[in-house]
């Protein structure tokens, strides 16, 4: 069983969830962007 | 093709089948998200039941269960599976969720989180383990079973696994059990907290503390209320980092039980390689929304985001669902994990109450 094989995932989630968060930022989503609805 | 690609092929392991279930699992998110918006303005859907009271969750985890039946019924459920990433879903729903969650609310909840984590963990890993070897399951099961009840379910599990060296067996029958206990539990809790009459913060902590599945403590505080989805996350995310520490017990008892060439190495270095990564993005979008730096808070593109990565894990949680390991395995550790669930279940409603009405308030949420 490869003992690493969850970390690559976990710090792919992070940086996932940052890019997004980034987007956000930059307006890309949001009201002036992209309209994400849920 | 090579015999190597041929056999990637059939596991499921070409990139295009990974991208088929990815597909899938948006199709089924999508569906279950139309659902949602169908019934949530009924005010009577049946037997009295609001609409309202039926929320994300439940059509997530129908709508993969759904799929899940038709993939098998077809017999292509194997080699789309690898697109099922319920784990990393749900992870960049939590890092995009500590991006609506102010620091002092994170600050207040995490004392009694701690302490709520160390008596559980403690009392339901060595009440489960107790009680598996009542039954005479196997040593290496025992830790698996126990780790992954009394820590954080599917992930614990494979962190147990690798410490103790359990057969691939446990680990495929354990991560079974427990999906197959915590989605029931994840509708049902919410129901018997309203029942009981619980707060928010309480039952968030409840589910927090006792449903083994990180994805399954989500749900059943999103059905809950904004306020136990917050608490839920926290207390279960407390425990979610404390699985390093117990791996690298279980590493070191069982290097002393072992014998012969399969014997564990124990590091402390298992420490760091089996703590959850995501939990240092959590606190560091939750730093960034305290310093008012992003705004993942209600209404926002990322809380939106937020409900779409929760709604894509809901998916591939009744995507994953299998029994078949069930018959290898025989009916001894099912008990065990059931009476085990029933300890926790009690356990966690008791010390949640506690903590969070006598010690740790958290009314001013």
């Amino acid at each position: 069983m490869k003992s690493r094989g969850n970390i690559s995932e976990d710090w792919l989630s992070v940086i996932i969830a940052f890019g997004i968060i980034l987007l956000a930022i930059l307006g890309i989503f949001g009201e002036k962007g992209l309209k994400i609805i849920f | 093709m090579t015999s190597e690609k041929k056999t990637n092929s059939a596991q499921g392991n070409h990139w295009l089948y990974h991208l088929i279930g990815l597909v899938i699992v948006a199709l089924l998110s999508w569906l279950a998200w139309w659902i949602t918006k169908q019934v949530y303005s009924s005010k009577d859907l049946f037997l009295g039941i609001p609409g309202k009271a039926l929320e994300y969750p439940l059509w997530g985890a129908l709508a993969g269960l759904l799929g899940n039946l038709l993939l098998k019924l077809t017999g292509v459920h194997h080699k789309v599976r690898a697109g099922f990433r319920t784990e990393l879903f749900l992870k960049v729903g939590l890092v995009l969720m500590g991006a609506g969650i102010n620091l002092a609310l994170l600050g207040s909840a995490a004392a009694g989180s701690i302490i709520q984590a160390l008596v559980m963990i403690t009392s339901v890993f060595f009440f489960t383990y107790w009680l598996a070897g009542k039954f005479g399951l196997d040593d290496k099961l025992r830790a698996v079973m126990s780790t992954a009840l009394s820590v954080c379910g599917v992930s614990a599990a494979i962190a147990a696994a690798g410490s103790v060296l359990a057969k691939k067996e446990h680990v495929t029958f354990v991560t079974t059990l427990v999906i197959v206990v915590a989605l029931p539990m994840m509708l049902l809790m919410p129901i018997v907290a309203n029942w009981i009459g619980l707060p928010e913060t309480i039952a968030g902590a409840w589910f927090g503390g006792n449903i083994d599945t990180t994805a399954a403590v989500v749900g059943a505080g999103t059905i809950y209320g904004e306020t136990a989805q917050k608490v839920a996350t926290i207390v279960k995310t407390t425990q979610n980092a404390l699985i390093g520490v117990v791996a690298f017990i279980l590493a070191v008892v069982f290097s002393f039980k072992s014998s012969g060439k399969r014997k564990t190495k124990p590091s402390v270095r298992i420490i760091w390689e089996r703590f959850p990564k995501f939990v240092l993005g959590f606190v560091a979008a939750s730093i960034l929304f305290s310093l008012n730096l992003i705004d993942g808070g209600k209404g926002t593109a990322i809380e939106a985001i937020k409900n779409w990565a929760f709604l894509l894990a809901f998916v591939c949680m009744g995507l994953e669902l299998s029994i078949s390991e069930f018959k290898q395995m025989g009916w001894k550790p099912v008990v065990v994990f059931l009476i085990s669930t029933v300890f926790n279940t009690l356990l966690a409603l008791g010390i949640a109450t506690i903590l969070f009405t006598y010690l740790f308030p958290l009314s001013n949420l």
